[in-house]
């Protein structure tokens, strides 16, 4: 099988993101020319050597309001993509999403339960700490599930997931109506919505710093998530403790999607979608398509996210809604070809 | 070498595997027959480190497989099951590539001599021309080799194959059982065909409901008492007219 060169993928998914990104700085209800967003970010990285060249509101807007939501929406992109990919070597099937698994509902009532109890054990953190145990607790619920009888099927994987994401979000919904005031309910409802408009450069830290550690961790173990596609007792014949293996990963991709959960609402199908297309174009070596999935799925959100609050202008949609619409046919399609599939390899 | 002593296993509570032992010395090629469900791939399986026996041990070279670190021991002992690859995009040189992984540290990159392996591993199953081909595209047959360059490319001293010859042409399943002679590895094989086990195979272990019913060389072990006890089936045993290897003829009625 032909493929691009690897090096030409990674660079083309560089550029796309470089562009994204100063698009998503660009554009929006007063338009920059991105030459100006160009100067101006590298005004402020490297003051001495370049001048912005554009007007002076332009700097505002980057460092206040456009420019943290523009590395918000990449680094929540890039983390869902990531995990995304993940959960499809772990439950060996490339329907698995956050999303659709019940991940991100698990984070969402630990998230929700957070900002409806104001509890501040871990301080900032706490929202992020919650969402992280309700992921993991979700995760495997529905994994063991779904294993019952022996073998995780697709049928299995997608009715746990559903049936534990309803019984969450019906936990959530009740939560929302046992809220005490107005004011915690909207809070509850926007940031369920899904959306990247809250963001600040303060609350950016522990979602980029938490997708830099996990992607290293992933990384580090690419030819021990290649061994899973095997299957699980191949891959133990090839010498993978697949039982602490597997563990730790549920711990890595729920901590990632419980601390992005946390910032930006669950945002469905971008780990479902990007991976996808990545493995089509870089094969499926987790060395090599972690990274470009991650770029991959950085740029995806960042697009989506300048077309979720353009389409309607001045009207905003949430980016979640938006990925839905994308999403919603694309896991149609994948199930019809697997169906395909399936009759084609047992009959 | 590869030791089983004693080893029983459990499945959900059931004795599946009972006191079974038996030795595989440098370069023998040891077969284990039994109607279905008599426990051979458990049997396997538990060699192989996936299930853990409930009683006894299982050493090579004289190391408790229990005891030995998973990578280690897939430095040692290699083996190649029933395929459950699953629906991903792989090629073979990728799915070959797997069976280096126990040589790797974390971020080490594939090098010369593991590339050199992998060809070889393909080379040694005739399925060199494959490389470039998608996993999930093969035929049974072009898999099956593919599995097993897997496991060549492990570099064992020990391999255990579950059925290798599923799938394969008469000209596959011979080359595929003369191999591990070919490669000078130790070998426990489970095989259905009792014709191609008295051939290749130096000693046969036939188990009976998780029992070792009887073990020996093959002209030890095929007699028509044996057939008709463990299979079930009236069986002529006669001596193959060009090998000379004890020859089984199958009586339907």
């Amino acid at each position: 099988m032909k493929r691009v060169s690897y090096p030409a993928v990674i660079a083309f998914l560089v550029v796309m993101l470089v562009i994204a990104m100063v698009a998503g700085i660009a554009v929006g209800s007063v338009a920059i020319e991105p030459w100006d967003v160009i100067t101006a970010v590298l005004h402020q990285i490297v003051p001495d050597l370049v001048a912005a060249t554009g007007p002076e509101y332009v700097e505002t807007v980057i460092t206040t309001t456009r420019g943290p939501r523009v590395v918000l929406g990449a680094v929540v992109g890039a983390g869902l993509a990531t995990v995304g990919m993940v959960l499809q070597a772990l439950v060996r099937n490339p329907l698995a999403d956050p999303y659709l698994l019940g991940v991100s509902s698990g984070a969402s009532v630990g998230a929700v339960t957070s900002i409806l109890s104001g509890l501040a054990v871990f301080g900032a953190a706490t929202t992020s700490v919650l969402a992280f145990a309700g992921a993991l607790g979700s995760l495997l619920v529905v994994y063991f599930v779904a294993r019952a009888g022996g073998r995780v099927t697709t049928i299995g994987l997608v009715l746990a997931g559903v049936a534990v994401a309803y019984v969450l979000s019906a936990l959530t919904s009740l939560m929302l109506l046992l809220a005490n005031s107005a004011q915690q309910s909207r809070q509850i409802l926007s940031w369920l919505l899904g959306g990247l408009g809250g963001a600040t450069w303060s609350s950016l830290w522990v979602p980029l710093v938490a997708l830099g550690a996990g992607l290293g961790v992933l990384l580090a173990n690419g030819r021990a998530l290649n061994l899973l596609y095997a299957g699980e007792d191949a891959a133990v014949a090839m010498g993978l403790d697949v039982t602490r293996f597997r563990l730790a990963m549920f711990v890595i991709t729920s901590l990632l999607t419980g601390v992005l959960v946390a910032v930006s609402g669950p945002i469905g199908f971008v780990g479902l979608i990007l991976p996808h297309a990545v493995r089509l174009v870089v094969g499926s070596d987790h060395r090599r398509a972690l990274p470009a999935a991650a770029l991959a799925g950085a740029s995806f959100l960042v697009l989506a996210d300048i077309a979720a609050r353009t389409v309607a202008s001045p009207q905003e949609i949430p980016v979640g809604v938006f990925t839905a619409l994308c999403g919603g046919p694309f896991f149609l399609w994948l199930v019809r070809r697997q169906a395909r599939r399936g009759v084609r390899t047992t009959g | 070498m590869i030791t089983v002593d004693q080893v029983s296993v459990d499945l959900d509570g059931r004795r599946v595997v009972q006191q079974v032992s038996f030795e595989a010395g440098p370069g023998e090629v040891v077969g284990v027959v039994g109607p279905n469900g008599s426990g051979k791939s458990t049997l396997l399986r538990a060699m192989i480190g996936i299930i853990p026996p409930a009683a006894g041990s299982v050493r090579i070279d004289g190391r408790d497989v229990a005891t030995t670190k998973p990578r280690d021991r897939a430095r040692a002992l290699a083996a190649v099951l029933q395929d459950s690859t699953g629906d991903f995009d792989l090629t073979v040189r990728d799915v070959v590539m797997m069976g280096r992984a126990c040589y790797k540290r974390a971020f080490e990159r594939d090098n010369f001599r593991d590339r050199t392996v992998v060809a070889e591993a393909l080379a040694a199953v005739g399925a060199s021309e494959l490389a470039r081909r998608r996993f999930a595209f093969l035929s049974g047959g072009e898999r099956q080799r593919v599995l097993i360059a897997r496991a060549i490319a492990q570099e064992p001293s020990v391999l255990i194959m579950d059925e290798p010859t599923n799938h394969l042409d008469p000209r596959h399943q011979f080359d595929v059982l003369a191999l591990p002679r070919k490669l000078g590895v130790t070998a426990v094989i489970a095989l259905h065909d009792l014709n191609l086990a008295a051939h290749y195979c130096d000693q046969i272990h036939v188990l009976d409901h998780g029992r070792q019913y009887r073990s020996g060389t093959p002209g030890e072990v095929f007699s028509p008492d044996m057939l008709a006890e463990v299979y079930g089936v009236t069986a002529a045993v006669t001596s193959h007219p060009v090998t000379g290897r004890p020859h089984i003829v199958l009586d339907p009625s």
